[in-house]
């Protein structure tokens, strides 16, 4: 089954309903801003999908309001990969998105937060015969993402986090493209 | 702080080992009463009457119930008693989809049992007047101890057809054809 973009709302419904209740300060306050810079583990979960690689993000924030913040991410992710014999079959996702970013303070130095994005997704494929998830040739196509995570700011301005995302775009084929990335954050927040 | 990580490393595992492959199987089975030759996921495949054929298809990852639960493979190919054909199958994950290739042709094998080549043959319905397009030229004869196979639908067919170097004509009249068989005839213009 590949995700349709109905089934994708009902995945963003979800992960705000379990967000929603608690509104409490967060780590950063409004006007303040936050850089994220990860690395992930990512995987794209099409058709003729092959093992995901590693994807390397950088995000940046300014928060709106205590619990909301408002920023971009981008970066390059590495979806399905497979060593033929002399080849490296491949396949490069490039989001550059627009995020919204609603955050949870638990209490303590811990924090939760869900976003959600929309934007441009750049497709660099670097594939042999078989396409993956109907994707074959270099494409710009306009998608969002999802995603839940957590910080601990282990000092008041540094701090670490996992972050679960998963990205979505349709393809020319009228197929949804999707993948997720498991992300390590490094985060500060700049007064 | 130490059950929170220790759910999220947990959870990012679970997330790892679910994202996993899927596969299905595909089984084609021949029925027809004569071999099989095609391709398969473009891989090129031959099944003798009354055998089948199968192989693993890879689908694609699956996070949960997220991704593919299927993948759309193509099959095509001919048997003598079999059109042409080209086909979509869709395989499921974890399952065996079954693809049975019936037939839905006669045929009409001739075979040059004489030592000049033919030159020309046509064919048409018995009832019909006229022969139909060329299906030998001398550009390609049939030679001596060859054949020709004619696919038709099942009626009754007459063959017109030209031999050798003075162009000599002849004709094979009522030759009846079935789904599913073939009808052998061995031309010797001497023997008739």
């Amino acid at each position: 089954m590949n995700l349709t973009f109905k089934n994708a709302l009902a995945v963003m419904f979800l992960v705000f309903i379990v967000s929603a209740p608690s509104i409490t300060h967060a780590q950063a306050q409004k006007d303040q801003f936050i850089i994220d810079s990860g690395i992930s583990f990512t995987q794209a979960t099409v058709t003729q999908a092959q093992n995901g690689l590693v994807g390397l993000d950088l995000q940046a924030y300014k928060m709106l309001t205590n619990n909301i913040s408002l920023g971009f991410e981008a970066g390059y992710d590495v979806v399905s990969f497979k060593k033929l014999d002399n080849y490296y079959s491949r396949l490069g996702v490039m989001p550059f998105i627009i995020k919204s970013k609603y955050f949870v303070n638990p209490g303590g130095r811990f924090q939760i937060h869900a976003t959600v994005g929309g934007g441009l997704y750049i497709t660099n494929p670097h594939l042999d015969i078989v396409p993956v998830g109907d994707i074959s040739s270099a494409k710009t196509l306009y998608g969002g993402s999802v995603g839940v995570g957590f910080n601990y700011w282990y000092l008041l301005i540094q701090g670490i986090g996992r972050e679960f995302e998963y990205h979505f775009f349709p393809t020319q084929d009228g197929s949804t493209f999707s993948y997720f990335a498991l992300r390590l954050n490094f985060s500060l927040i700049k007064f | 702080m130490k059950f929170v990580l220790r759910a999220g490393f947990l959870i990012s595992i679970i997330l790892l080992i679910t994202g996993c492959s899927q596969d299905g199987d595909v089984k084609v089975v021949n029925n027809c009463n004569t071999t099989f030759t095609g391709e398969l996921n473009n891989e090129a495949i031959t099944i003798d009457p009354g055998e089948s054929y199968s192989e693993n298809v890879y689908i694609g990852k699956r996070l949960v119930v997220i991704g593919p639960d299927s993948y759309d493979i193509e099959l095509s190919g001919s048997a003598w008693t079999k059109k042409e054909f080209s086909t979509t199958i869709t395989v499921k994950r974890n399952e065996t989809t079954t693809y049975t290739i019936d037939d839905d042709i006669g045929a009409i094998k001739l075979t040059n049992d004489y030592i000049k080549d033919i030159i020309e043959l046509r064919i048409k319905k018995c009832s019909d007047t006229e022969y139909g397009d060329k299906l030998i030229n001398d550009s390609h004869p049939l030679k001596p101890g060859k054949f020709f196979l004619i696919k038709k639908n099942a009626g009754c067919w007459d063959i017109y057809l030209k031999y050798g170097r003075a162009e000599t004509e002849d004709t094979l009249k009522n030759i009846e054809t079935q789904v599913g068989v073939i009808t052998e005839v061995r031309w010797n213009p001497t023997t008739e």
